[in-house]
């Protein structure tokens, strides 16, 4: 046994350093490179995550966004189309509606026409009923050379043309 | 004009090998398993895969302070390779033990595994084991054999009890720092076990007469040289200037070993000293750097800190419940079977520790051997190869120590009518874990 040890060339001085080593070896890289770089990777994780997220949310706003913005033009043309359609029947109705007024007007000024007409009617009658009698009257004066009184003469034509139903009517 | 190519490349390699062969070969590497001791401090041989470690770690830490000096959200350049990296370990530590375990284990998995896959990748430096102090083997024969009690050779009754072999390679210069030089000469000289110390001082003449002056003998000769050919051998020794010169009293020829020298068998005088002055050296290159894993104490201290990582998580999971599984006398079958598992936790330790040298240690000795036999091109081949066994290696110590440990803080089925406090206890120790991993 001591002869293999010694050919394989064992010692424990050697052996305790080495398991030394090992361990310092440990403890430095922990301190220099295990802690920093596992930090370092967790916390770029961490970032990745975070920009995901924010990502994913920013996504999802843009989504809301535009359905809101969708909503709102769908109401609006709604809107519009309600407005247009509105306007069209007010415009029909004003339409009819100066229609019905121009026929109203224009029937009211047949009417009044009408009546002035039957009144010049019956005025002029009236004059001509009167010319009539003082033509009848000179007439029956040259036929009957007669001189009445005039008012005699009036209300004789007038019973004359009273029973004759001459009027204006 | 494709087949040109072919040619053309066959022609390439073969004479690149051919070049190497005839002109870079070096001298044929001695390999020693131990690791070569640089120097002595206190108790604490300096030895050259301990230096290595050292270098090893120094690199990591100073890698890591730089890759995490200024670290950006967005990474670049260093900082993004080292992430990458322990993000992949990361994962793969999850994988294994999942999201619970992971945060408590990873530092030690990949301590391992960097530590490892950096100390056999940094082996492969080409100028390791090439790179070293020398040590004159010239000299220690002389003083081997002159000594009363000898360091390597171990004298019984007045003879060697084994065989030793000095290896050494024929140097131009020695002393500081030497590459070995192209063309050099790789000698080995051996003692018997049976020769006494003045016989071997015998042997020995013969051996430096036939290396350093031209001597002609055969190898049976240099084992064990008569007389006539040790007296030649010192003539021979003594006519060429630029051979090694023994210094040589007349005194009693016993064979022993003397406080002043050694008697030679043959001649009946007394060796005293050997003058390397004016010759070339016989000397060995003792590399600075060696691969820290080509040392068995360092993969068995590594198994060793495996081990008692795994059993201290096993504790703090299931407190002293853990024990439960080794020592279970609910029926003889069980018992047995903790006593396997007692068995296999200790035995793990020493399959670590050999796997991990073995490999590490093979493929060194295939590149140095492959440097020295066919210089070029070839040794490339056995490089990518080391690579990948040098990552292999990591990963496979990193990920058995791993699936131990998930073993050992696992809950066993037959537990389940003690979670009473078991379970408690275990959950009192998980915070700490989760802890840790913030």
């Amino acid at each position: 046994m001591d002869k293999a040890v010694e050919a394989l060339g064992l010692n424990l001085p050697q052996l305790i350093a080495q398991m030394a080593n090992f361990f310092v070896l440990l403890l430095l890289l922990r301190l220099t490179l295990y802690k920093p770089i596992l930090k370092m990777l967790a916390e770029r994780k961490e970032k990745i995550a975070e920009g995901l997220n924010a990502a994913e949310i920013a996504r999802a706003e843009a989504a809301a966004a535009q359905a809101n913005i969708q909503a709102q033009l769908d109401v609006a043309r709604k809107e519009g189309q309600e407005i247009v359609a509105g306007a069209q029947t007010i415009a029909t109705r004003i339409q009819s509606e100066a229609r019905e007024q121009s026929a109203r007007d224009r029937e009211a000024a047949l009417e009044r026409a009408r009546t002035e007409i039957q009144l010049e009617r019956d005025r002029a009658v009236a004059v001509l009923r009167g010319e009539f009698a003082a033509i009848t009257v000179s007439a029956a004066e040259k036929v009957i050379n007669q001189s009445l009184d005039r008012q005699a003469h009036q209300r004789i034509i007038d019973e004359t043309l009273a029973e004759s139903s001459f009027s204006g009517q | 004009m494709k087949l040109v190519y072919i040619v053309g490349g066959i022609v390439v390699v073969l004479g690149w090998l051919a070049i190497g062969l005839l002109v870079a070969q070096g001298p044929q590497p001695e390999i020693v398993v131990p690791a070569e001791t640089i120097t002595t401090v206190g108790p604490l041989n300096l030895t050259n895969t301990l230096i290595t470690a050292w270098i090893v770690m120094a690199f990591l830490v100073v890698v890591s302070l730089l890759a995490t000096r200024s670290m950006k959200l967005i990474p670049s350049g260093l900082q993004n390779f080292i992430e990458s990296v322990i993000a992949f370990l990361y994962g793969q530590v999850e994988d294994i033990a999942g999201a619970k375990n992971a945060p408590r284990f990873f530092m030690v998995i990949a301590t391992f595994f960097l530590f490892i896959i950096a100390s056999n990748w940094f082996g492969l430096f080409p100028i390791f084991n090439a790179i070293g102090k020398t040590e004159d083997v010239g000299f220690e024969v002389f003083h081997e054999l002159s000594a009363a009690d000898p360091e390597k050779l171990k004298l019984k009754d007045g003879v060697y009890e084994e065989d030793h072999k000095f290896a050494g390679t024929k140097m131009e210069k020695s002393g500081g720092m030497a590459i070995i030089k192209p063309g050099a000469k790789a000698i080995d000289f051996e003692v018997k076990a049976g020769m006494n110390p003045g016989q071997a001082m015998d042997s020995y003449t013969v051996f430096l007469a036939h290396a350093f002056a031209g001597l002609e003998a055969s190898e049976e000769e240099i084992a064990q040289p008569a007389a006539e050919l040790v007296r030649q051998a010192r003539e021979a020794l003594a006519a060429e200037e630029k051979a090694p010169k023994l210094l040589v009293v007349e005194g009693h020829g016993d064979g022993s070993a003397g406080e002043h020298g050694v008697a030679s068998a043959a001649l009946g005088d007394t060796v005293t000293g050997i003058d390397f002055s004016k010759s070339k050296r016989f000397a060995l290159v003792i590399p600075f750097f060696r691969g820290v894993y080509s040392d068995l104490n360092n993969t068995l201290a590594l198994g060793i800190c495996s081990f008692l990582i795994v059993e201290f998580w096993g504790f703090q999971a299931l407190g002293f419940g853990y024990l439960r599984k080794f020592f279970n006398f609910s029926s003889p079958i069980a018992a047995f079977v903790g006593l396997l598992e007692l068995l296999s936790e200790f035995i793990r330790m020493i399959s670590f520790a050999f796997r991990l040298f073995g490999n590490i240690f093979a493929g060194e000795v295939l590149v140095l051997m492959l440097t020295f036999l066919m210089p070029f091109l070839f040794v490339d081949i056995i490089y990518g190869l080391e690579l990948f066994v040098g990552f292999i290696q990591a990963a496979v110590f990193a990920l058995l120590t791993l699936v131990f440990a998930t073993m050992a803080v696992e809950h066993h089925g037959d537990e389940e009518h003690h979670d009473g406090h078991d379970g408690g206890t275990a959950d009192a120790h998980h915070i700490p874990g989760a802890a840790q991993a913030e």
